[in-house]
């Protein structure tokens, strides 16, 4: 996904990084599948570019908005089955037994699906989201 | 932001994140990989690597602890590519990244960044390592996270 941000003055050469104010996005391209990180969500709602209604983040570009659905959010979850697992990654608990116990217990000896992740869960700190209009 | 830039990559890193990003090559994507602790060689050394098989070749390893495995990171992975025209800068970000389970064995030192321009291709000497990170970890079994800088990971400016 490529973004411009657009500034409060139209003349790039007389903004001052100390008192710039974003004003907009240009949105010049964005993909099917994107997953987005926390801290771009929050700086685009802080910047007023980006709204998060009902399960969907609406990126307020200066040609039109492009709407992206939320499939999940952070946290772990099982590589076979997909389930939510408690917690969420840097939430500081990095040894909870349900998240290894639910794959031994649901799926005892089967190899997980996902290579890069082969103790059959995964620990995701983005939003996992699929573009819907735009 | 990075601690190294590896030689082969200085100038290089926002045009790979790029090229990711528009998916030119299809099938470009990052590369995370772990080194060890266990004979890692100094950043003098490491720096001047120009490839992933190279960078391991001499004493330095990549980890091999049960419950790690690299992690492949595409267009849809890396964040929006944004340059900031009040800074005069671009700052690169990737998600935090998370390794589940990762049984004790080798210590970790340091979190590299690396381009693959075809991830199909499937040779570490195709691999260009860019950025490596302090990432000093003693796998205990627990869930490790590689939280990147606020700022992201590798600033071009």
């Amino acid at each position: 996904m490529y973004l411009k941000r657009l500034y409060s003055h139209p003349d790039p050469a007389k903004i001052d990084p100390a008192t710039a104010k974003v004003r907009g996005v240009q949105i010049k391209s964005a993909p099917s599948i994107k997953h987005f990180s926390p801290s771009l969500i929050e700086s685009g709602t802080a910047e007023g570019w980006l709204s998060t209604i009902k399960g969907q983040f609406i990126f307020h570009g200066e040609d039109g908005d492009v709407i992206y659905k939320v499939n999940r959010g952070p946290g772990y979850y099982c590589c076979h089955c997909g389930l939510k697992l408690p917690g969420v990654p840097g939430d500081g608990i990095d040894k909870n037994p349900e998240r290894p116990g639910h794959v031994a217990s649901a799926h005892p000896g089967i190899a997980s699906p996902d290579p890069a992740n082969p103790a059959g869960y995964r620990g995701i700190a983005y939003y996992d989201c699929s573009k819907v209009e735009g | 932001m990075a601690d190294i830039v590896l030689n082969i990559a200085k100038g290089r890193v926002a045009e790979f994140y790029n090229r990711i990003d528009t998916n030119d090559p299809a099938n470009s994507a990052f590369i995370i990989l772990i080194l060890a602790t266990s004979g890692i060689e100094t950043d003098a050394v490491l720096r001047d690597k120009d490839d992933v098989a190279a960078l391991v070749s001499g004493t330095t390893n990549e980890v091999t602890n049960s419950g790690y495995a690299r992690k492949t990171l595409t267009d849809a992975d890396i964040t929006a590519f944004a340059p900031d025209d009040t800074n005069d800068r671009v700052d690169l970000d990737i998600p935090d990244q998370t390794w589940t389970a990762v049984a004790a064995g080798d210590g970790w030192n340091d979190f590299v960044v690396a381009y693959d321009s075809d991830t199909t291709g499937g040779t570490d000497s195709g691999i260009v390592p860019c950025t490596l990170h302090d990432f000093v970890v003693t796998p205990d079994g627990s869930d490790i996270v590689a939280q990147i800088n606020a700022a992201g990971f590798y600033r071009a400016a």
